[in-house]
């Protein structure tokens, strides 16, 4: 039994030269879809974030920052706290072979969602501050409710939201944005499904807001060397705006929950 | 599971500090290499390869597949990394697993990308046939940076694959594949465009090329990145936060180091010398 990840979403109805030759792309190349934030989603947890950008939507939680229910060996006299995490896709989130036959067998964790996790946690080690934190995990649960491209962009702008409501101390916001460029060399910022498929090249890059940074970069696909640093530079600007607007978002929810103080 | 002590990290941050490290190679050199070719006789191709501490065994397995998912490719490569438990305590449990998935992933999306087996003679019946590789990694050793050993140790192996010809028989509609009788009728791949990973670690604020195992504990980030000979990039990642300026630096090192790499790599194989 081969064990493989298929990062293509197919099949689907119609081979892919087809669709790619009749897809339009309806908002211009540089302009991410339509950004959806909230917060305290999830009433019993910690904290909590959803997001929906265009078709694609993460819910996550936090939970934590609690005494690690599962213990390794050495872990729990670590003076630095711990971030775990578990994803989970929804067996809907994509119509696809994988999908299909997953759903038949009954489904532990699969590789993807171990791949996604394991990115997760590594974009936000050195965001949160752990040594706040010891002896302690912080539990990210995402679920990808439904996954029409940049579904990662989408799950760390959620992580972001959920660590900030659950009050969990962290050097910066985190904003993420996957570029993908397509066939004709255009930069297409927060390419759905359609567009990721038929990219030749798909960079995922998350950067905390208020350092001149980058957090993580993931490309996918082959280019030269000047086309996928100025895709980087474009990512870069346009994440930046991504969470600046999450920002505001986050202080007037802020404002919206503060209680009058007593004194007054 | 390999750690430092606080002395230890200290030193070894000082050290990096002055530019040298702690094995006396420069921020962007490797460590030495020596591969072996041809070790697993029952195999297609096969290869050992030594990067300091770290050894990993290839081998790839050659057969006919079905074709899946109406693709037109000539190859499918299934690359399966497979980390020892005797090599490090990392490897014990379900650890084991995300390390596998994680470098299997790299390397499957690094030659998706290259499309290395763009290769007429490759070809058997399209949407019918394909050839299937068959590439089992097998890590023995680490000492840090498996990403690079393995992706060097699976392009010599793959360089010193045999196909056997095939001669396809058309009867009735249907296809057979009839292997020559000379088993000697056999072609070599070309690999020329497959890439190589170079991998840094960032530790402090330098980033150091090919980090052993105690720059991987101390490291607060990793960049890594796939070549070919052209100098394009066919896969990158990268964890930890980092200098956004830093990167087209690094860009050209990784060019022109992989370059070298790259041409040294062949000529190894081609001379079947060591290095």
């Amino acid at each position: 039994m081969e064990r493989r990840i298929s990062q293509r979403y197919g099949p689907f109805f119609e081979p892919i030269h087809s669709l790619e030759r009749e897809y339009q792309r309806t908002r211009p190349n540089n302009a991410p879809r339509s950004l959806v934030l909230n917060t305290g989603t999830v009433v019993d947890a910690a904290g909590s974030g959803y997001v929906e950008l265009g078709k694609t939507k993460v819910i996550v939680a936090v939970q934590g920052p609690r005494p690690p229910i599962r213990i390794r060996g050495g872990v729990e006299n670590t003076m630095n706290g711990r971030i775990t995490c578990e994803v989970v896709k929804s067996s809907f989130c994509y119509y696809s072979y994988e999908s299909t036959r997953m759903a038949n067998v009954g489904r532990g964790v699969s590789e993807e969602e171990r791949l996604l996790s394991t990115r997760l946690v590594r974009v936000f080690e050195p965001i949160v501050i752990l040594d706040k934190y010891p002896k302690c995990s912080i539990d990210l649960y995402v679920v990808i409710l439904e996954d029409d491209g940049s579904a990662f962009a989408a799950m760390t702008l959620a992580t972001s939201l959920a660590l900030a409501d659950a009050s969990i101390e962290i050097i910066s916001v985190v904003s993420s944005v996957t570029v993908a460029i397509s066939t004709k060399q255009e930069y297409l910022v927060d390419p759905d499904r359609t567009e990721s498929e038929c990219a030749v090249g798909l960079i995922t890059v998350s950067l905390p807001l208020h350092a001149a940074q980058l957090c993580e970069i993931q490309h996918t696909g082959k280019l030269s060397i000047q086309v996928w640093l100025s895709a980087v530079q474009l990512a870069v600007e346009v994440a930046q705006t991504i969470g600046n607007s999450m920002c505001q978002f986050l202080l007037q929810e802020m404002e919206k929950n503060e209680t009058p103080s007593l004194c007054s | 599971m390999y750690a430092v002590s606080k002395a230890e990290k200290a030193y070894l941050l000082d050290t990096i500090e002055t530019g040298t490290r702690l094995d006396g190679r420069q921020l962007f050199e490797y460590r030495p290499i020596s591969l072996q070719v041809g070790v697993l006789p029952s195999a297609s191709g096969s290869s050992r390869l030594r990067l300091g501490e770290t050894e990993v065994l290839v081998g790839v397995k050659v057969e006919v597949g079905d074709v899946v998912e109406s693709s037109n490719d000539n190859v499918q490569l299934l690359f399966t990394v497979e980390c020892s438990g005797s090599a490090s305590a990392d490897f014990l449990g379900r650890e084991a697993e995300s390390w596998s998935s994680e470098l299997q992933n790299a390397l499957e999306s690094a030659y998706r990308a290259a499309n290395v087996f763009d290769d007429e003679r490759l070809s058997l019946v399209p949407g019918k046939f394909c050839w299937l590789f068959k590439v089992d990694i097998l890590v023995l050793d680490t000492g840090g940076n498996m990403m690079d050993a393995i992706s060097m140790a699976t392009r010599t192996a793959l360089s010193t694959t045999l196909v056997p010809r095939v001669h396809i028989v058309q009867s009735e509609g249907s296809f057979e594949l009839e292997i020559d009788d000379n088993p000697d009728a056999c072609d070599t791949l070309k690999v020329e465009k497959a890439p190589t990973f170079l991998t840094f670690s960032l530790i402090g604020n330098h980033f150091v090329l090919d980090p052993s195992i105690q720059e991987e504990t101390c490291a607060r980030g990793k960049l890594s990145v796939a070549v070919d000979a052209n100098g394009d990039i066919c896969h990158v990642y990268s964890f930890g936060l980092l200098d956004a300026v830093e990167l087209s630096r690094l860009l050209t090192i990784i060019k022109k180091t992989g370059k070298v790499l790259l041409n040294r790599l062949d000529e190894c194989v081609k001379n079947g010398e060591s290095s």
